[in-house]
């Protein structure tokens, strides 16, 4: 009570500056809930195989033992919900983070449903077979649950509460649309609600950001956050995501054939993990067969551009060469890559 | 199918999962056994004395102990090392860095239990791997 009544004496600013402190602690103390989670939930379903792995165990205690492992992971999940829930947003290391929407909503569905109030119906239909959006599932976690809480807000006095949530897809676009029943806003709340710290929930409960911020990070992604015409009993946001770009080769439906003369068994264990991961076929390494990337090490870049005598691969696309360029006897079409930097040979593949 | 012996070094401060884990890799064919590291500070040190088949890298340590400097370490003195990182906050930065500190795989704290192992097994075979919940 003391708390409140300092507070409203304290400039507007501050006491934004402190809601948005305040919901910082709350994301970290979720962050931290997260991980202990996940610290404890890894030895029971360890500790789970081993049991089940007994085979003089009675049928009864089979079930039991599913249900069991269920019901963990289940608070795996949650615990998944939570981590997407604290990360920050606008954490430029996350850029290049895609959602697969399906898995991103399993991660979430705990949590929405938690948000609402009880009894609530949360309906999805979101497709298994979307496309990959662009953008990170943290980003998309945190705009979903703003828009979830305003609905609870909204359906407090609604008899049977209903969230729905349904994706749809438009040319390089995936639309998921999240609907409430909680009898839609008025006039000037519709006019005004992605202006920054324009609220209509009580001082203190709310800070007035989360729909210009949501907008705000879809745009930064190439989306967007648009509140669509009034529907009859609520209503409804659309968050609009650009979908991750694939390589004309990929769209015709070819597989790009790569070919690998790597020594470092590393190096070669995760070219074959991001050459399996994109889908793309691996060429026979010293084989005439055609290729439409090679990718090398320096040892081997003679026998890949023909200075060596013994060159004996085919090459007809691109080459990568890992390591340092040796300006003597590189030609124009050799792009180098540092064999540290993984992220550029994984841009190249994709 | 034929399975290699095969040993597992855990750098982790969670003594519920080393035990879990090993009672767990019982079970799998060819595990040969596993090593713990007590004291964080001479991971390296152990690591070069065992040489395991795998090592399980926790990036989540406490006191402030730096799991990319163990890695790269661990890389630097031991090439031939098989270091798969572990975390609970995966995201892609941090692939990245662990990759490019010389990990031979990633795995997240999200996945089921299965697939832990099914990734210690292939970096065992000279495999990489990332295992996200995702």
């Amino acid at each position: 009570m003391f708390k409140s009544a300092v507070s409203d004496e304290l400039p507007a600013e501050e006491r934004h500056l402190q809601r948005l402190q305040r919901m910082a602690t709350l994301g970290t103390l979720a962050s931290g809930l997260g991980h202990d989670l996940r610290n404890l939930v890894m030895p029971v379903l360890l500790r789970l195989d081993v049991v089940a792995a007994t085979t003089e165990l009675p049928e009864k205690a089979r079930n039991d033992l599913a249900s069991i492992r269920q019901s963990i992971l289940r608070l795996q999940r949650l615990a998944g919900g939570l981590r997407l829930l604290s990360s920050d947003p606008f954490d430029q290391r996350d850029e290049a983070q895609l959602t697969t929407l399906h898995e991103w909503w399993q991660d979430l569905q705990p949590i929405v449903v938690d948000a609402l109030p009880p009894h609530s119906i949360v309906e999805a239909k979101i497709g298994s077979d979307l496309p990959v959006v662009a953008v990170p599932p943290g980003a998309l976690a945190q705009i979903l649950i703003n828009l979830v809480m305003n609905s609870r807000q909204a359906m407090e006095r609604t008899t049977s509460p209903k969230l729905t949530l349904t994706t749809r897809t438009e040319q390089a676009r995936v639309m998921l649309d999240v609907e409430d029943n909680g009898g839609g806003m008025d006039e000037e709340t519709r006019r005004r609600c992605f202006e920054p710290y324009f609220t209509t929930r009580a001082r203190g409960y709310a800070t007035g950001l989360g729909l210009s911020t949501g907008r705000a990070l879809l745009n930064r992604y190439g989306g967007d956050l648009v509140l669509a015409p009034e529907s009859e009993t609520g209503t409804v946001f659309t968050l609009i995501m650009p979908v991750r770009i694939s390589t004309p080769l990929s769209e015709n439906g070819k597989h790009r054939r790569v070919r690998l003369l790597i020594s470092d068994p590393r190096q070669l264990a995760m070219l074959r993990l991001l050459i399996r991961h994109r889908g793309l076929e691996e060429v026979a390494a010293h084989t005439t067969d055609p290729a439409d990337l090679t990718i090398c090490d320096v040892d081997a870049l003679p026998s890949v551009i023909g200075t060596h005598p013994s060159a004996t691969t085919n090459v007809s696309g691109s080459i990568i060469a890992i390591g340092t360029p040796k300006t003597d006897m590189t030609p124009d079409t050799v792009r180098w890559v540092d064999p540290k930097d993984f992220s550029i040979l994984d841009d190249v593949l994709h | 199918m034929e399975s290699a012996a095969f040993t597992v070094m855990c750098i982790d401060d969670n003594v519920l999962l080393v035990d879990a884990l090993e009672r767990r890799l019982n079970l799998e064919p060819g595990f040969a056994g596993l090593h713990r590291v007590e004291d964080l500070s001479r991971s390296v040190e152990s690591v070069t004395r065992m040489n395991p088949s795998v090592v399980l890298l926790d990036v989540d340590l406490p006191g402030g102990v730096d799991a990319m400097k163990i890695l790269e370490q661990i890389a630097q003195k031991l090439p031939d090392s098989r270091v798969l990182v572990f975390t609970g906050y995966p995201t892609g930065d941090l692939v990245r860095r662990a990759m490019s500190h010389g990990a031979w795989g990633f795995v997240s704290k999200g996945v089921a239990s299965d697939r832990l192992i099914a990734a210690i097994r292939r970096v065992v075979a000279g495999q990489a791997v990332i295992e996200l919940e995702e």
